[in-house]
């Protein structure tokens, strides 16, 4: 029972950190099935949020703070595809570069942004579901990862069901399917795209503020779920939001599994999650739940 | 197609017009970046011309000979009294670097023929002996002139803009994003520590350690590239970043720390001697000369590949469209394969460099964050150029001096001016899409030739084809 438990526990914490890769996921292929780009900023936009969050408590109790960094992220997310991003994929000549390129420079921006607000070391960030452990079915789980899958479940519920039953939802898969066909149907393309940035904004914050009690506030520390994110992208398959959740929990579980595993360790475990990308690409380069599109050279 | 005005047009009909200095200059500037129809179409070049560009060579040579009694810092210029002595030193020590400038752009033009790229491609040895040479003769004069700090800095520069010309190959030339510089550079260095050091059995010649670390990246290049290539370009990104996070993880676990030094806190390199045939040349300059000749063949190499060869050509349709690529007979994977490949070994020779100049490397020399480094420096110097990569080398390599600088001033001015630097690329990417040395360059040539500028991913037509003139005649036929 007690080995059940550990490993219970271990696999229950890989979700939870799944959950999150998912929801990071889920993001990127919104914005991808929507934009046509990466957002390679996506990550360091959270952190900032988390930043935000972190100056604002401060001032004002934890939910307030989390509503006015939830609003303040959506808006951001707007202000981005206004000022930059329509100016790029508006006037799109063939090629994504300069729109990756942009939003990795963004990435750098961001990054730097928050290291100037808080300074390089890690700070502490409370967390509103506390530490304490909870029995469930007589196996103990922590609170807090439970607190996370439940809310990133709930996340990606709203995000799943907006998609699929309202008249927005369908807007956005007209945009997915042929932006141009869309925008001759009378869809204010541009209009939505920048709601489609603000929405994925806001996701990539909640997630970073679900992370943040467990991984602490440093300028770096979502470089490794952007990774892990983008490989759980690539797992479930590009344009898929299903395969991005499932992948992101695949990632998550083998990679809390082989941190445990004694001759693997806590440094090369990144190395399990890199072969399983490079199989990933060998054995089936669409993805678990990707279509399979014409060849593309 | 927009229409060419016909007023504009005419006056780009040379052979029919006086020209003055400044159209002469533009002949000039028009002939080193010309193609080979084009340079059949206008004949060869005169006489006049090769004096012009030859005399302004020499003036060049002179102004860098006599700046030899200038100790030129980078920061500072002062000056030192005039010693005749050394001046007499000077001169043939100095015709012996015009003489191996020579050989040097003479083996590199034929390195890259045996490579199997169109030997010297458009351009003879002797012209491509007038393009090379004066850099090549100030660069190895440079000893003469600067201190051990500033060969150092040199050399650094040398050393990224290597690094920056390998993603350039990929990024520039063919328009494909990677994330996974620093840990090319990683692996290499390593590489070249345990093959000099002998950490393995094997000890080796730092130059071929050197090659053979190069090598052996170009082959991670190609089994990383294998997978990811075969589909979307955006699944490099991914692969790439994964690499440059994964490797520093990689050295720093318990299963690589006896090689990685990890418990020292980095391996350092156990020897780097001046050989014995070199008599008593101090070890700063052997290991600027030992950076700066293996990168000026590498630069020739790059140019040569880039301008000059089928592969280069190839390369820039694949930026243009991969279908068209494609159903004009490219065999686009191989080719973005072989680009991926290129990067990797030219980020390895760059590792080597690094672990020659620094005599050290540990797993925290490169991150994620150094490999984003490399890509805006790439994007901000001038995707496409050699010289735009030379640029964003430079950059790179005096960017820690501008952080200081920002970070003396003011509190928490590091972040702020690595900022700056991303707000640096994302103007350039909206407003100069070609980079600051192309954008300049690409104005200067249309101001001198009055031809109107390339855009960033379309050909201009041939700058003497008469599409008014031929469409008249068509009509006068029929």
């Amino acid at each position: 029972m007690d080995t059940f438990n550990y490993y219970f526990a271990l696999v229950f914490d890989g979700v939870a950190y799944g959950c999150i890769y998912g929801l990071f996921a889920l993001t990127f292929v919104a914005l991808f099935r929507a934009n046509k780009i990466f957002n390679f900023a996506q990550t360091e936009v959270a952190t900032l949020g988390v930043v935000l969050m972190l100056l604002l408590l401060k001032h004002m109790s934890f939910w307030s703070a989390m509503i006015l960094t939830i609003l303040a992220s959506f808006a951001f997310g707007v202000l981005l595809h206004v000022t930059i991003m329509r100016f790029l994929t508006e006037r799109r000549r063939g090629s994504h570069l300069s729109e990756t390129i942009v939003t990795i420079g963004l990435f750098v921006i961001f990054n730097n942004i928050s290291s100037y607000l808080i300074g390089d070391e890690t700070q502490p960030f409370p967390s509103p579901f506390g530490s304490d452990v909870l029995s469930l079915f007589g196996v103990p789980v922590s609170k807090q990862s439970l607190g996370i899958i439940v809310a990133s479940l709930l996340m990606t519920g709203c995000i799943f069901l907006v998609f699929r039953f309202t008249k927005l939802g369908l807007k956005f898969e007209a945009i997915a399917e042929n932006a141009d066909a869309a925008r001759l149907r009378g869809i204010r393309v541009s209009n939505l795209l920048a709601v489609a940035w603000g929405i994925t904004i806001m996701a990539g914050v909640f997630a970073a503020l679900l992370i943040a009690p467990i991984q602490y506030v440093s300028p770096a520390m979502l470089i490794s779920f952007f990774s892990y994110s983008l490989i759980a992208v690539v797992i479930g398959g590009l344009e898929s939001p299903l395969g991005a959740i499932v992948g992101g929990i695949i990632v998550g579980v083998v990679d809390n599994l082989a941190a445990n595993v004694s001759f693997i360790g806590s440094e090369l475990r990144f190395l399990v999650i890199f072969a399983l990308l490079l199989l990933v690409l060998l054995v089936r380069p669409r993805g678990l739940w990707g279509r399979a599109e014409a060849r593309r050279v | 197609m927009t229409e060419i005005e016909p007023e504009k047009h005419k006056s780009k009909d040379l052979s029919k017009r006086r020209v003055g200095i400044g159209q002469r200059a533009a002949i000039y500037w028009d002939y080193v970046g010309k193609t080979a129809t084009q340079t059949a179409d206008q004949g060869i070049l005169t006489l006049a011309q090769i004096f012009g560009a030859v005399a302004s060579k020499v003036v060049a040579l002179f102004a860098g000979l006599m700046a030899w009694s200038i100790d030129i810092d980078f920061f500072s210029i002062r000056k030192l009294p005039v010693n005749f002595l050394k001046m007499i030193v000077a001169i043939p020590l100095a015709s012996l670097i015009f003489i191996s400038s020579f050989f040097l752009v003479i083996v590199g033009g034929t390195l890259s023929g045996i490579l199997g790229f169109r030997n010297f491609g458009e351009y003879s040895a002797k012209e491509q002996f007038l393009i090379w040479f004066p850099v090549f003769a100030l660069l190895l004069a440079m000893p003469l002139l600067l201190s051990e700090y500033s060969l150092y800095r040199l050399s650094l520069v040398a050393t990224y803009s290597i690094a920056v010309i390998g993603l350039d190959m990929l990024f520039g030339q063919c328009g494909i994003i990677s994330l996974g510089q620093g840990g090319f550079l990683m692996t290499s260095g390593y590489m070249t520590i345990w093959l000099v050091n002998g950490t393995f059995g094997l000890k080796l010649p730092i130059l071929i350690a050197i090659s053979v670390g190069a090598l052996l990246n170009g082959f991670v290049g190609l089994a990383l590239g294998l997978p990811a290539l075969r589909v979307k370009d955006h699944y490099l990104v991914i692969v790439s970043l994964a690499l440059s996070i994964v490797i520093p993880k990689v050295f720093r676990s318990p299963l690589m720390a006896p090689y990685s030094g990890m418990k020292e806190g980095g391996l350092y390199i156990s020897t780097l001697e001046v050989p014995s045939f070199l008599g008593k040349m101090p070890p700063y300059v052997w290991k600027y000369l030992i950076v700066i000749v293996p990168a000026m063949l590498l630069v020739v190499i790059a140019y040569n590949i880039i301008h000059h060869s089928q592969i280069g050509r190839a390369f820039r349709t694949l930026k243009c469209d991969r279908e068209i690529s494609s159903i004009i007979g490219i065999p686009v994977v191989r080719y973005k394969l072989f680009a991926f490949m290129l990067s990797a070994i030219y980020a390895g020779f760059a590792g080597g460099f690094f672990v020659i100049l620094n005599e050290f490397m540990s797993p925290d020399s490169f991150n994620a964050y150094s490999s984003v480094d490399y890509l805006v420096a790439t994007a901000i110097g001038g995707p496409g150029s050699i010289l735009g990569s030379i640029f964003g080398g430079t950059f790179l390599a005096f960017q820690p001096d501008l952080t200081k600088l920002a970070s003396d001033h003011m509190s928490g001015g590091k972040s702020l001016a690595q900022a700056v630097y991303g707000a640096l690329l994302v103007i350039t990417v909206l407003f100069a899409p070609r980079g600051i040395v192309g954008e300049l360059t690409g104005r200067l040539k249309s101001k001198l030739t009055g031809l109107p500028r390339r855009g960033n991913f379309q050909m201009a037509p041939p700058p003497d084809y008469d599409w008014l003139n031929e469409k008249k005649q068509h009509f006068e036929m029929n």
